[in-house]
């Protein structure tokens, strides 16, 4: 087989990305300039000048607003392939930096808890299958009764009443260092930049900081993730593939990875369907601890009409999305190669 | 292989279900034993329980006394959520599709086997993996390790899946049902097959079936299974004769044969119903 042929799987589904985000941003434009009233107006009535027709048709061209919808549309195109959504209302910056400085700071926090929640599935499923403790395996199966019962921020309040009101163990949810301090900036993601500049004082602080936010996200997530999986695993542990396995004399470890990889395809799934959700959804934590990010970005393009960053907002969510579930499907089709396009699993 | 007064029950939120009961039999070195019954009869249980395939949340196993290869062997369940293997005890399943690991391509699979029974490195498992794969009749090794089974047509997968029972050379195989997927002819290879390679390495088979005709080819004695009992454990030529019991008597007549014509309706087992396990008293 040729190399193209080799890697045409992957290669396939990359390459529809751009139209997935072509098609995904095209609908955001539309489903914006669905919603009820008129921007132009609505920005004009938060602004301390009198109302003339300039200031009016000035908003209007600087909101990308004047014309027909179909030429504002190709403008949009045009705009977009230039990889620019617009300048915002606001802080008159362009809305790619205003969330291109949020959009690190937002991963990271999703990354640790939601990275974390996988890691701490991945544990349980390998006692799950590893340890016959009866008791072991009962308090698993409760865990995944836990799934989607709590949300994030009751736990996280819970967590900042305990530890830092009543047993002082932790500092304020004030932000990612003491009040007063500034992060380091070199690539966004703020752990990054203090172990770049060698800031290792603030890195302490920051993970201090992080436990609180990380632990809830962690104890949120992983009963939604431990469900699939055990429930995966116990489909695989009835297979007669694990039965042969045994049979024919398969070294343990391999049993037990073998196991593990045929049940984690669910669990990658809705590991990407929450890290895409979490994107513009991490707000009621970043809120709750003092952290900037996206869905704050978003929040106050909303309540200060600036329709130029709620749009690019929306764009930026969906491009993170679209690719969050490329790379679950190719995750997946490396797992299992039968997912790849053009491999019949069924022939006889 | 000696087995002696061997029984199993499954598990269930009722409490136990007897499913085999004080079977006992022996089987020296090359031997083959057929394992007949009709569905339910408890023939898969025995041949998993042999096996060590059933873990203890499952099923209970009580022997007397059982030794393979001369060894005492304590044949009672696992703990373990994936039991673990009898040792020098290999199986065969029915279905070759969803024996083998659907998405590990074949060499990584005899590499895993190899390297936990024989210890055998990267370099001396693939050589081993070669042997096998060419002495199960696949042509082109080289090429079908590097695939996957669902890359495999039916009866490669199922020479596959031989090979891969055989590479460590078990005391004795278990072959539950092997050739019921297959078609005739092909099905008819792989008896061959399995039977010359079992001869080869001196393996005892043990093979369940419910193809009394297929018994009689490739075995030398049978055990007839009812309700978990047995009814009888004779020579396989010996099936027909009037002395066996009246159960094995009444299953050899359900055989049909070519050339009669005389029969327009098939025989059924009028004397089996068989219960639902539950029921049994």
């Amino acid at each position: 087989m040729s190399w193209y042929q080799r890697n045409k799987w992957w290669m396939v589904r990359v390459m529809r990305l751009p139209v997935d985000v072509f098609v995904f941003a095209t609908l955001a434009f539309f489903l914006i300039r669905l919603l009820p009233g008129d921007p132009v107006s609505v920005a004009l009535a938060t602004i301390n000048q009198p109302k003339t027709p300039e200031l009016e048709h000035n908003l209007r061209i600087q909101m990308g607003l004047d014309g027909s919808v179909w030429d504002q549309l190709l403008r949009f195109w045009g705009n977009l392939l230039h990889g620019s959504l617009g300048t915002s209302l606001d802080t008159h910056l362009p809305v790619t930096r205003e969330v291109l400085d949020r959009l690190p700071a937002t991963i990271e926090i999703i990354m640790l808890g939601l990275g974390g929640a996988f890691v701490v599935t991945m544990v349980l499923g390998f006692l799950y299958i590893r340890f016959a403790n009866e008791g072991l395996r009962r308090f698993i199966r409760l865990t995944t009764g836990f799934a989607t019962s709590v949300p994030v921020f009751v736990v996280a309040i819970f967590g900042i009443l305990v530890f830092y009101v009543i047993l002082g163990w932790l500092p304020a949810p004030l932000g990612r260092v003491a009040s007063g301090q500034s992060l380091p900036l070199v690539t966004g993601f703020p752990l990054l930049d203090e172990v770049l500049t060698g800031n290792f004082a603030d890195l302490g602080q920051t993970l201090l900081r992080y436990v609180l936010p990380v632990g809830a996200m962690i104890l949120t997530y992983t009963p939604n993730l431990l469900t699939q999986f055990v429930g995966g695993l116990d489909r695989e542990l009835a297979q007669t593939a694990t039965r042969f396995q045994v049979a024919a004399g398969a070294s343990r470890q391999w049993i037990y990875f073998s196991v593990m990889r045929r049940s984690v395809s669910s669990v990658v799934v809705i590991f990407g369907l929450f890290f895409g959700s979490l994107i513009g959804g991490a707000v009621t934590i970043e809120s709750l601890f003092g952290f900037g990010g996206l869905g704050q970005l978003g929040i106050r393009a909303v309540s200060t009409a600036d329709f130029p960053t709620l749009q690019g907002f929306m764009i930026i969510i969906v491009v993170f999305c679209l690719v969050m579930f490329v790379a679950v499907d190719l995750v997946n089709m490396w797992l299992d190669p039968r997912r790849r396009p053009g491999v019949s699993s069924e022939e006889s | 292989m000696a087995i002696d007064r061997m029984s199993v029950c499954y598990v269930t939120d009722d409490g136990t279900v007897p499913a085999v009961s004080d079977v006992s039999f022996r089987l020296s070195t090359s031997e083959r034993l057929a394992i007949v019954g009709e569905s339910g009869s408890g023939k898969s249980t025995l041949a998993l329980a042999l096996a060590g395939l059933l873990p203890r949340h499952v099923a209970e196993i009580s022997c007397e006394s059982a030794r393979i290869g001369g060894r005492p062997v304590d044949l009672r369940a696992d703990k373990s959520v994936i039991p673990r293997r009898r040792e020098g005890v290999s199986m065969i399943f029915q279905d070759a599709m969803t024996s083998l690991d659907p998405v590990a391509s074949i060499s990584h699979q005899f590499r895993t086997v190899l390297k936990a029974g024989s210890g055998l490195g990267r370099a001396e498992a693939r050589r081993a993996a070669l042997n096998w794969t060419e002495k199960v009749g696949i042509h082109e090794p080289e090429r079908v390790l590097r695939l996957r089974p669902y890359e495999l047509s039916g009866g490669m997968r199922q020479r596959v899946m031989i090979a891969l029972a055989l590479c460590s050379a078990p005391k004795a195989l278990i072959a539950d049902e092997p050739t019921s997927a297959l078609d005739a002819s092909v099905s008819r290879k792989v008896m061959d097959l399995v039977l010359g390679l079992t001869q080869e390495l001196g393996t005892a088979l043990i093979m369940i079936t419910h193809d009394v005709d297929l018994a009689r080819e490739y075995t030398d004695r049978t055990l007839v299974l009812y309700r978990g009992e047995v009814q009888d454990l004779c020579a396989t030529a010996e099936l027909m004769s009037p002395e066996r019991s009246s159960y094995t008597q009444a299953l050899m007549r359900c055989v049909p044969r070519l050339g009669d014509h005389a029969l327009d309706v098939l025989p059924t087992l009028t004397t089996s119903s068989l219960p639902v396990l539950e029921t049994v008293p």
